[in-house]
C-alpha cells in the first residue's frame, strides 16, 4: 500500500511538471501581450518594449521557464502582472469561494439525482420515467446565465426571498448553488438510473411477488450499490470541474471564485496568476481522481484484488 | 409466436424511441432544407426590422439585425449539430477505448493513461481553445477539437470505471475460468454493460458540447461572427434577455429539443443492446 | 453498511465546510452608505497605469489635485490656491492651499507634489500615464506651498492634464513606506479615505473628517464588482445596491419605466469609429474609403443597436475636446457608395472587418451591423469578432485588416493628446495609429497648434487639422457613445463627467 502511494505522489509530480511546461508554452503562444495591456492607450512600442524587459518577457524562453520552476519549488509562485499582489495571497480567499459553492452544489447534486434517478428507475418506461428523461436533459441543454438569471428574476427580486448576487452571507450561496447543481444533476440522474436498470431488472422482476418490503430494500440497496461506481466517478469528475471554478455562474452571480480569476487573468495575459491557478487546480484535480480510486476499492471489495 | 422483433422495431416499440426518431428525423429535415434557406432570408439583414415579435410573415419574429428567428435556427442547426455530434463522436471514439484500456490493462498502462486524461482535465478549456486557434486557427472543425479534447477524459474515466466494476463480478471471471478469449469478452460481455453509462453522458455531452461551443465563440474561435448557430445566437441575444427574451429562448429550445431527439433514440437503441431486455421483448412483444 | 457510514459522513462533512466557513463578512448599508456596482475588477489603484475608467470614480474621492474637473469637464483649482504663469511663458508657479494633510496625516506641501510628479515620470517606474507628466521638464519647491512647473515648450493645456483623473497627488509618506504595495493601500487627500480591498469582493472607503469645508455625506461607500450587466441592473433595482455603472442601452425604456430608480446618461462618452488601412488595398484608396462612409447607415444603428444612446460623430475631435469642429457626417447613401466603388474599380473588393466584443457597449453588434451594411453595396466582407481584448490588440498591430474597430475616450481632453495618439505621422503603424494616417501638413500644424498659446488661434488651428484629416477620410466615423447608469431614485445631485464617464459620487446626497 505504500508503495502505491509513493508511485501515485511520483506520479502526481511528473503531471504537474508536464502540466505547468504546457501551460507555461500555451500562454506565450497565444496572441497579445501583458505589457500591451498595461500600457493601453498610452502604448508606443518604446513603452512596451520597456515594459516587457521589466517583466522578465525578454528573455529566453528556456531561461523563463527555469526560472519559474525554480521558483515554485521554493513555493515562490510570483507576483500578479495586473495587481501586484502575490499570487499565493489572491489565489488563496478565491479557491475557498470556489470550494463552497462546489461543495454545497455537489450536495445538491448528488442528494437530489440520486433520488431522481432511483424514482425514474422504478418507473421506467412509464409516463414519469420519461418525464425525468426529458427534465434532465432540459436541466444541461439550459445554459447557466438562463438558469440563474431566472432564479435570480424570480427568487430574487420578484418573489424576494434570497438576495440575488454578491458574497456576503450564506443566503448568497444558494441561488448560485442551485444553478451549478441543476447544470450537474442530470448526469447523476442518468447514471444512476442506467446503473439500477441493470440490476433491477432481474433481481426485482424475481422479487415482484417476495412478500415484505424488506426484501425490496435489499434488492434496492444491492443495485444502488452498483450505482455507486459511476456516480463516484462522475462526482470526482465534476468536483475536479467545478473546483476550476464556473466562470459563468461566478459572473452571473458576481461569486469572487477562481474561475473568473482564471477568466480575468487570461485576458489580461496575467501569466503567473494563470499558472498559479492552474497548478492548483491540478493538485486538487489529481488528489481527487487519486481519491476517486481509492473509493473504488472501498465501494466493492472485489476490486480490491483487481492487480494493481 | 410473436414474430421476430428487428432493431428498428426494438427501437420504435416505447414511446420514447418513437418521440425521439420523429424529433430527429424533424431535426434532419429542417437542418437539411436550412442551408437552402439561408442564402437568402438568414442574411436577410433589414436594421428597420429589428426585434420584431411573431407575425405571419415572421413566425418566430426577427433578431438583432432583423433577421428571420426561425430561419436562421434552422439555418444555424448544422453547425450546432456537427459540433455536437462531432465533440460526442470524438469523446467515445477515443475516450472509450482508452477507458477499456485503462481498466482492463491497469498496472503502468492504466497509470500512463490516467495522468494523460488527468492532464487534459487540468488545462483550462479557455488556454485550450486559444492555443489552438493560435496554431490551427478557427473553424467549426477546431472548435469540435477543441472541446472535444474535453470529452475524452469524461468518458476514458467513466468507461475505466465501469471496466474495473464488471471485470471484478463473477460472470466475467466465469467466462474467462471458461477460457473465453478477451476480444468475446469485450463483446458480448462488457460492451453491453458499458453502452448505458455511454449512452446515458452522450446526450448531456452533446448538449454542453454546444453550449461550450457557444461559449468560446465570443473568442473568435469557430463560427465566422453573424453565421447562424445556435450557442452563437444565445451568446448574442444574451444581453438582451430582459428586453427581447425569445431571441435566447427560441435557439435553447432547439438546442433541446435536437439533443432529446437524440438521446431519446440512444435510449431506446440501449435497451436494444441491452441483451435481457431484448429477450423479454421478444418472449412477451411488449416492454 | 459500511458504504452508507462513510456516504453519510462524507456528506455531513461537506454540509459542515459549507456552513461553517465564513462567506464574506456583510459591511450591513445604512441610509449614509452608498453601495457602487463596477463592471470590471481592476487590479490596483496606483495612478501609474489606467487598467479601467472605473478607477477614476475611486481616484475623485481618494485623491486631491492641483486642478479637477468639474461637473462641465472645465479644470477648476483643488489644490492650487493661485496660479502665475511667468514671462517665460514656460513657468507655471503655483502656490497651494495651506493647511491640508494627508489621510497618513503628511501635510499637502510642494514637496508632496514634486514626489507624486517625480515618481510617475521615472523612467525606471516605467508608467503609461507618464504621459500627463510629460510636458514638465522640471519640478521646483519654492518654499512649504510654492511649487514651480517648468515644462519644455509652452503648453496651455498644463492645467487638463493635471485635472486628468489619474494626475493625483498621493502622499510621500506611503509612497515611500508602502512602495511596490502602494497601489493596493492608497494614500491621498481626497474626502474619503481608502479602508480596506477584498479582492473579487469589494473596496471600502471611509470618510476622511481632516479635510476642508463641510463634512463629507457618505458615512461608508462600498464598490463591488459585479460583471454581469444584468446582475447590476437587478441588484440597483430591488435596492441591494445604490449605483451601477454602465447599464444596457437597450434597457433603458423598461428601466425608465421603474419609479423606484433613475437613469444617468454621460452625453458622448467615446468616440466609436473604424480606423481604416491607409496602407492596404482597398482602403488605400480615397474613393473606396468614402465609399464605405456612405454606405454605413449611421442613424439606424444608434437608433437600433444603441438603443438611442449615442449620436452621429462628426469629427475625429468630439467634443468635448477643444476646437471640436463639426464637419461630417456622410449621408446614407448606398447608391453614391456603389458608384464610388465602381470609379475606384473596388466593387465586390474584400474587406476585413475586426471588431472586439464585450469591450465597449454593442461593438460586436455595432461590427456586425456595419459589416452587413458593406454586403449590401455588393463588397465581400471578412469580420471577425475577438472577445479577447489582447489577441484584438495584437491582430490591429499586425495590421492584416482594412478596418478596425476603436472606442476612444477623449483622456485629458486635450486635442493634441487624440491626434498624436491617432492620427500622428510619426506614429504611422505604430499604436494607436495602426491604420498609418500620414499626411506631412497635419503633422507640422499639429506641431504648430501645440506651442500656440492663444487660446482662439490654438482653436482655429484645430479647427484646420480636423478639416485636412476628414477630407483623407481615415475612419469610418459611426458614433459617440452615451454611458448610461443606473441609480436608485433617492440618490440626489450624482454627476457624470461628460466624455469620460465618471462618476462624480462626493457631492451626492441621499434626498429623503
Amino acid at each position: 500500500m505504500l508503495g502505491y502511494i509513493a508511485s501515485r505522489v511520483l506520479q502526481l509530480l511528473v503531471t504537474l511538471l508536464v502540466i505547468t511546461v504546457l501551460v507555461f508554452a500555451m500562454l506565450r503562444s497565444i496572441p497579445g501581450d501583458p505589457a500591451m495591456v498595461i500600457a493601453g492607450t498610452e502604448a508606443t512600442p518604446e513603452l512596451v518594449a520597456r515594459i516587457r524587459e521589466g517583466l522578465g518577457l525578454e528573455r529566453p524562453l528556456a531561461v523563463q521557464l527555469a526560472r519559474y520552476l525554480g521558483d515554485v519549488l521554493t513555493g515562490d509562485l510570483g507576483r500578479s502582472i495586473r495587481t501586484g499582489a502575490p499570487v499565493t495571497a489572491e489565489m488563496y480567499p478565491r479557491f475557498v469561494a470556489t470550494l463552497q459553492l462546489t461543495l454545497a452544489s455537489l450536495l445538491v447534486a448528488v442528494l437530489g439525482g440520486t433520488l431522481v434517478g432511483v424514482a425514474a428507475a422504478l418507473h421506467r418506461g412509464r409516463l414519469a420515467d420519461t418525464a425525468i428523461l426529458i427534465g434532465s436533459l432540459a436541466g444541461t441543454s439550459a445554459p447557466s446565465f438562463w438558469v440563474g438569471l431566472v432564479l435570480m428574476i424570480y427568487i430574487g427580486f420578484q418573489a424576494n426571498l434570497l438576495p440575488i448576487a454578491g458574497y456576503d452571507s450564506a443566503l448568497h450561496l444558494v441561488l448560485p448553488a442551485l444553478t451549478v447543481a441543476v447544470g450537474g444533476m442530470p448526469m447523476i440522474i442518468r447514471l444512476v438510473r442506467a446503473a439500477l436498470m441493470e440490476t433491477l431488472e432481474e433481481d426485482y422482476v424475481r422479487t415482484a411477488r417476495a412478500k415484505g418490503l424488506r426484501e425490496r430494500a435489499v434488492v434496492m440497496k444491492h443495485a444502488l450499490r452498483n450505482a455507486l461506481v459511476p456516480v463516484v466517478t462522475v462526482v470526482g469528475l465534476e468536483l475536479g470541474r467545478l473546483l476550476g471554478g464556473v466562470v459563468v455562474v461566478e459572473s452571473v452571480f458576481a461569486w469572487p471564485g477562481l474561475g473568473r480569476m482564471l477568466l480575468e487573468a487570461i485576458q489580461a495575459r496575467d501569466f503567473p496568476v494563470v499558472q498559479g491557478s492552474v497548478l492548483l487546480f491540478s493538485v486538487f484535480l489529481i488528489l481527487t481522481n487519486f481519491a476517486i480510486d481509492l473509493c473504488y476499492g472501498v465501494i466493492d471489495p472485489r476490486i480490491r484484488h483487481h492487480a494493481r | 409466436m410473436p414474430a421476430r422483433v428487428g432493431p428498428l422495431g426494438l427501437v420504435l416499440h416505447s414511446a420514447a424511441g418513437g418521440i425521439g426518431s420523429v424529433l430527429v428525423a424533424v431535426t434532419l429535415l429542417a437542418v437539411t432544407i436550412g442551408p437552402w434557406l439561408s442564402s437568402h432570408e438568414a442574411d436577410g439583414f433589414d436594421m428597420a426590422g429589428a426585434f420584431q415579435p411573431s407575425s405571419a410573415r415572421h413566425w418566430l419574429g426577427t433578431d438583432q439585425m432583423g433577421r428571420d428567428l426561425l430561419v436562421r435556427i434552422m439555418a444555424g442547426g448544422r453547425l450546432s449539430l456537427l459540433v455536437g455530434l462531432g465533440t460526442v463522436l470524438l469523446g467515445i471514439g477515443v475516450g472509450v477505448p482508452l477507458g477499456l484500456v485503462s481498466g482492463g490493462a491497469g498496472g503502468k498502462l492504466d497509470a500512463v493513461i490516467m495522468r494523460g486524461v488527468d492532464i487534459l482535465l487540468a488545462i483550462p478549456a479557455l488556454i485550450v481553445a486559444l492555443a489552438v486557434i493560435a496554431v490551427i486557427g478557427p473553424g467549426a472543425l477546431n472548435i469540435t477539437l477543441a472541446i472535444g479534447l474535453r470529452s475524452i477524459p469524461i468518458y476514458a474515466r467513466i468507461v475505466r470505471a465501469e471496466v474495473i466494476g464488471l471485470t471484478a463480478r463473477d460472470f466475467i471471471q466465469g467466462a474467462r475460468a471458461l477460457g473465453a478469449r478477451p476480444g468475446r469478452i469485450l463483446w458480448r460481455h462488457l460492451l453491453p454493460n458499458l453502452a448505458g453509462s455511454v449512452v446515458a453522458i452522450s446526450g448531456l455531452r452533446m448538449a454542453t458540447g454546444i453550449l461550450t461551443a457557444a461559449s468560446l465563440t465570443f473568442l473568435g474561435l469557430g463560427v465566422p461572427a453573424g453565421e447562424a448557430e445556435w450557442g452563437a445566437m444565445i451568446n448574442e441575444a444574451k444581453q438582451y434577455i430582459r428586453v427581447h427574451s425569445h431571441l435566447v429562448t427560441y435557439p435553447g429550445v432547439a438546442i433541446m429539443l435536437s439533443v432529446l431527439g437524440f438521446n431519446l433514440v440512444g435510449d431506446a437503441l440501449q435497451d436494444a443492446i441491452n441483451p435481457r431486455i431484448r429477450a423479454r421483448i421478444r418472449s412477451t412483444g411488449t416492454n | 453498511m459500511r458504504e452508507r457510514r462513510m456516504l453519510m459522513s462524507v456528506g455531513a462533512l461537506m454540509l459542515l465546510l459549507v456552513l461553517a466557513t465564513p462567506i464574506g463578512l456583510a459591511w450591513a448599508a445604512g441610509k449614509q452608505d452608498l453601495v457602487v456596482l463596477l463592471s470590471r475588477e481592476f487590479g490596483h489603484l496606483d495612478p501609474v497605469d489606467l487598467q479601467a475608467s472605473d478607477q477614476g470614480i475611486l481616484f475623485h474621492l481618494i485623491f486631491s489635485y492641483l486642478y479637477r474637473l468639474n461637473k462641465d469637464a472645465v479644470p477648476v483649482p483643488d489644490l492650487v490656491e493661485s496660479e502665475r504663469i511667468e514671462k517665460d511663458n514656460v513657468t507655471w508657479t503655483l502656490t497651494l492651499k495651506k493647511g491640508r494633510t494627508f489621510h497618513d496625516g503628511t501635510p499637502v506641501n510642494a514637496d508632496a507634489v514634486k514626489h507624486t510628479i517625480d515618481r510617475m515620470v521615472d523612467p525606471e517606474r516605467k508608467a503609461p500615464q507618464r504621459v500627463l507628466f510629460a510636458p514638465i521638464k522640471e519640478v521646483r519647491v519654492r518654499g512649504e506651498h510654492t511649487v514651480q512647473l517648468v515644462t519644455h515648450q509652452p503648453f496651455p493645456a498644463l492645467r487638463y492634464n493635471l485635472a486628468h483623473s489619474n494626475a493625483v497627488i498621493l502622499s510621500p509618506t506611503a509612497d515611500r513606506k508602502l512602495g511596490k504595495d502602494f497601489g493596493r493601500n492608497p494614500v491621498g487627500s481626497g474626502p474619503y479615505r481608502f479602508v480596506e480591498w477584498v479582492a473579487g469582493q469589494r473596496i471600502v472607503l471611509q470618510r476622511y473628517d481632516g479635510g476642508p469645508g463641510p463634512r463629507p455625506y457618505w458615512e461608508t461607500i462600498i464598490f463591488k464588482p459585479v460583471p454581469d450587466t444584468v446582475t447590476r441592473e437587478l441588484l440597483v433595482e430591488k435596492g441591494e445596491a445604490d449605483v451601477a455603472v454602465r447599464v444596457n442601452p437597450l434597457d433603458t425604456a423598461r428601466l425608465s419605466a421603474n419609479k423606484a430608480v433613475r437613469l444617468l446618461v454621460a452625453e458622448g462618452a467615446r468616440n466609436a469609429f473604424f480606423q481604416l488601412n491607409m496602407t492596404r488595398p482597398p482602403t488605400d484608396n480615397l474613393k473606396v474609403r468614402q465609399a464605405l462612409n456612405y454606405a454605413v447607415d449611421k442613424d439606424a444603428i444608434i437608433k437600433v443597436v444603441l438603443n438611442g444612446a449615442g449620436s452621429p460623430s462628426r469629427t475625429v475631435l468630439e467634443k468635448p475636446l477643444l476646437g471640436s469642429k463639426a464637419i461630417g457626417p456622410y449621408p446614407y447613401d448606398p447608391k453614391k457608395a456603389r458608384q464610388l466603388l465602381k470609379e475606384a474599380g473596388a466593387d465586390g473588393a474584400t474587406i476585413d472587418i475586426v471588431v472586439s466584443q464585450g469591450n465597449h457597449v454593442q461593438d460586436a453588434a455595432t461590427g456586425e451591423a456595419v459589416a452587413n451594411y458593406l454586403k449590401a453595396v455588393g463588397l465581400k466582407v471578412n469580420l471577425k469578432v475577438l472577445g479577447d481584448q489582447p489577441a484584438y490588440v495584437e491582430l490591429m498591430r499586425r495590421r492584416e485588416h482594412s478596418a478596425a474597430f476603436i472606442a476612444w475616450s477623449p483622456g485629458t481632453f486635450d486635442p493634441d493628446q487624440v491626434l498624436r495618439r491617432l492620427l500622428w505621422g510619426e506614429n504611422a503603424g505604430k499604436p494607436w495609429n495602426f491604420g498609418a494616417f500620414k499626411d506631412d501638413a497635419v503633422d507640422a500644424l499639429i506641431e504648430r497648434a501645440a506651442g500656440t498659446l492663444d487660446p482662439e488661434a490654438r482653436k482655429a488651428l484645430y479647427e484646420e487639422i480636423q478639416e485636412k484629416i476628414f477630407a483623407q477620410v481615415p475612419w469610418i466615423f459611426l458614433h459617440r457613445l452615451n454611458g448610461v447608469s443606473l441609480l436608485r431614485a433617492d440618490i440626489d445631485n450624482l454627476h457624470v463627467l461628460p466624455g469620460v464617464e465618471i462618476l462624480l459620487i462626493a457631492d451626492a446626497r441621499r434626498t429623503n
